[in-house]
């Protein structure tokens, strides 16, 4: 009898023990929808991550502080330091040097990580994915890795990434749907704040990236249609010169375009469609902006090299460089799509637009601001990513 | 044994060889990559796959390196250095020219118009692949068309309209890198590149049979190459239409070049050396040069492809190791042997 007690005993024992195990072993696993609408399981506490894109995913985790489970990247832009130079009419020599990607100011380390593409762009090694080991691999097509240009590229990585057993994650970046206003990165947060159980905090730094659009279009909404101010958007790249071509413009349908018009409620100068368009000195001279900006353009292009580079003395007369108003925006190395510091690039144009309305804010403060609020550093962290974002010009000209 | 005979079958063992060197080759690619799978774990998964057996016990993510990433890239590369050989020797031939190149009626400008147009316009062209390819098969059909006169296309405004409909799609292939962003520009010109990084088992299978038919009418007619390459009187002299026999070849090779192009890109130099290669080492004899340029051809990819993706730490091009390898090669055979060839 003792004997038949003790063994219901065990018996009852192990089934709970089963039991027990069963509930914690399912507790330890958990499910997250990407983008493509496919549900993956992964274990609870992810430890190596894989990312494909050009810094945004590094962005988001940086702010979730769970940067560190990155073992291995996707882009050569955060490992790269960039330097331009370009010498002025009168002889000046100008280098602008230690130009990166902020991730790769934050988060040194990112140096010392694989890196899945080759040094140019567009060739994915599968096997140095694999040698990494990764729990969960994070591919976000539209940046300029797995770009989204090539659909059947992005379907072939999509299907050989998750045939070799890696739980794939895909985000779609604004430009997968062409969608200029940008609410898919919400979506993209999203889902990055499931996958690290931190939905709400993902959610909060949406509504924050989002607050500076709501901010801009208040003050900027009300202005008439003839008091808007045109801008253009003009890349310096060195190589269009060689090609008989000035600049390049981006067109209406572009993102560029949005934030100019349906955002800052400025104008775009050029009213055709595209992006990268080259102009002649007599094609820019007919558009005639009340601003230029110049984006990153195969190299950095301070508001020095229009103004004083011999390559445009030929364009002194237009009159946005006679009233000298030109603006750099940030360095963005490799952004095939947005990044989480739009919000800079929006206040920069907005305020290039109308200094008046946005004399109270002051970008090289904001910066600062951002960087602490989104990044959580120290205020000299934040300077340097500031200079590391070649933004110092801002310091210089209190803008 | 007369001394003909015995160099025949000299030329013959040498076949044999060079299909070892190729099979040990192919061997060795795929043992040789980034992440480190021994010899042993590869030949048993090979084997696994190919003949059978419990796939349970091998490591799934050792198996998808092999079996869906190298193999087919392997192979891919393999029949590309095939056909763009086969090609090489037919166009040599045909034209009468030992300069002319499976690209020479624009197959390789009108793909990359293709190609570029599909990187451009993703939402309109759904399949870049499809697009290289359509376009590369309505260059060459725009050649030839353009140098047909009174029902008969001669050699020499074949090669002219093959040029001029290569310039128009190059010029055209310009436009469009002019006019697209950076990260469609760089596509584009990784495309021009070259690679077999994308190489998958339904590129292989799309793609064999084409090359296995079109090696086999081009190896069992190769004497008819061999008169062809005498010139039409001649040929037309000793029963054989030259250009019916020239039609066949030009579309035979240019729908196999068509179609490795759409898929890997441009490759230079493949069809212009290994044919010249087989025939430095083997004589005129179209009937050694077909088989022996095919094997050189995959060899030289095989090689090619290999060190691409082995060499650094990341991948280069394969159209920059073509150039680079290719090169010296050709100079040496051309140095070693090409008197006694060329005169």
């Amino acid at each position: 009898m003792k004997r038949s007690q003790h063994s219901a005993t065990g018996v009852a024992a192990i089934l709970f023990f089963c039991i027990v195990s069963f509930a914690v072993g399912a507790q330890e696993q958990y499910t997250v929808t990407d983008m493509r609408g496919k549900s993956i399981t992964l274990p609870k506490e992810l430890e190596r991550i894989a990312t494909i894109d050009d810094g945004f995913v590094e962005a988001v985790m940086t702010h979730l502080g769970v940067i560190d489970k990155v073992v291995a990247i996707g882009s050569w832009s955060m490992k790269r330091d960039y330097t331009y130079s370009f010498v002025t009419g009168s002889g000046e020599h100008y280098t602008y040097s230690k130009g990166w990607n902020t991730m790769k100011y934050l988060h040194p380390w990112l140096n010392d990580l694989p890196c899945i593409n080759s040094p140019q762009g567009n060739i994915l090694s599968y096997e140095t994915l694999a040698q990494s080991n990764p729990q969960l691999v994070i591919l976000r097509v539209g940046d300029c890795t797995v770009g989204s240009g090539n659909r059947e590229a992005v379907e072939k990585t999509i299907s050989t990434i998750e045939a070799m057993g890696f739980p794939l994650l895909v985000l779609y970046s604004p430009s997968w749907y062409r969608n200029s206003d940008l609410t898919s990165m919400n979506e993209e947060m999203a889902v990055l704040g499931r996958l690290f159980h931190q939905e709400d905090k993902a959610r909060a730094l949406a509504a924050y990236l989002r607050s500076t659009i709501d901010l801009i279009q208040e003050r900027t909404q009300a202005i008439p249609e003839s008091k808007k101010s045109r801008l253009l958007m003009l890349g310096l790249n060195p190589n269009i010169r060689t090609k008989g071509g000035t600049g390049s413009v981006w067109g209406i349908d572009t993102p560029e375009s949005y934030i100019i018009e349906s955002i800052a409620h400025a104008k775009n100068a050029f009213r055709e469609n595209g992006r990268g368009k080259i102009l002649n000195i007599e094609q820019i001279y007919a558009l005639d902006p009340d601003v230029i900006i110049l984006p990153t353009s195969n190299g950095y292009h301070p508001p020095r090299e229009i103004l004083e580079g011999p390559d445009f003395s030929l364009l002194s007369e237009l009159r946005a460089i006679k009233n000298r108003r030109v603006c750099a925006m940030p360095w963005t190395p490799m952004n095939c799509s947005r990044r989480v510091e739009y919000p800079l690039d929006m206040l920069i144009i907005a305020k290039a637009a109308y200094p008046e309305l946005f004399s109270d804010i002051k970008i090289h403060e904001v910066a600062l601001q951002f960087y602490k609020d989104v990044y959580h550093v120290d205020d000299a962290t934040a300077r340097g990513l500031r200079s590391a974002q070649w933004l110092d010009w801002t310091v210089e000209n209190d803008f | 044994m007369t001394s003909k005979s015995k160099s025949s079958a000299q030329k013959l063992t040498m076949i044999v060889v060079l299909l070892l060197i190729l099979v040990v080759g192919t061997l060795w690619a795929l043992t040789a990559g980034t992440y480190d799978i021994s010899a042993e774990e590869t030949y048993h998964i090979l084997r696994t796959k190919l003949m059978g057996g419990s796939e349970e016990e091998l490591s799934k993510l050792h198996t998808v390196i092999i079996w869906t990433i190298r193999t087919p890239r392997v192979l891919l590369a393999i029949i590309t250095g095939v056909a763009f050989a086969l090609s090489g020797a037919a166009y040599q031939a045909c034209f009468r020219n030992p300069l002319v190149e499976p690209y020479i009626l624009g197959v390789s400008a009108g793909a990359a118009f293709g190609a570029a147009l599909g990187i451009m316009f993703p939402t309109i062209i759904r399949s870049m692949q499809l697009s290289a390819f359509g376009f590369a098969i309505l260059a060459v059909a725009l050649s030839y068309a353009i140098s047909k006169t009174r029902g008969r296309a001669p050699v020499i405004t074949l090669v002219i309209s093959g040029v001029v409909i290569g310039s128009l799609f190059s010029a055209m292939v310009s436009l469009l890198k002019y006019l697209a962003p950076d990260a469609q520009l760089r596509e584009i010109t990784f495309w021009m590149m070259g690679g077999f990084y994308y190489a998958t088992w339904k590129d292989v299978i799309l793609t064999a049979p084409f090359v296995a038919v079109v090696f086999a009418i081009i190896f069992l007619t190769s004497w008819k190459l061999n008169i062809l390459s005498m010139g039409d009187e001649e040929a037309r002299t000793l029963g054989v239409h030259p250009e019916r026999y020239r039609l066949l070849y030009i579309l035979s090779t240019t729908l196999v070049t068509a179609l490795c192009v759409s898929q890997v890109g441009i490759v230079a130099w493949v069809g212009l050396m290994a044919p010249h290669a087989a025939r430095m080492i083997f004589g005129a004899d179209n009937s050694y040069v077909v088989p022996a340029g095919a094997l050189l051809g995959a060899l030289f990819i095989l090689l090619c492809d290999t060190m691409a993706r082995t060499i650094a730490s990341s991948e280069i091009p394969i159209g920059i190791l073509t150039s680079v390898v290719g090169a010296p090669f050709l100079i040496y055979l051309l140095r070693s042997k090409g008197k006694t060839l060329y005169g």
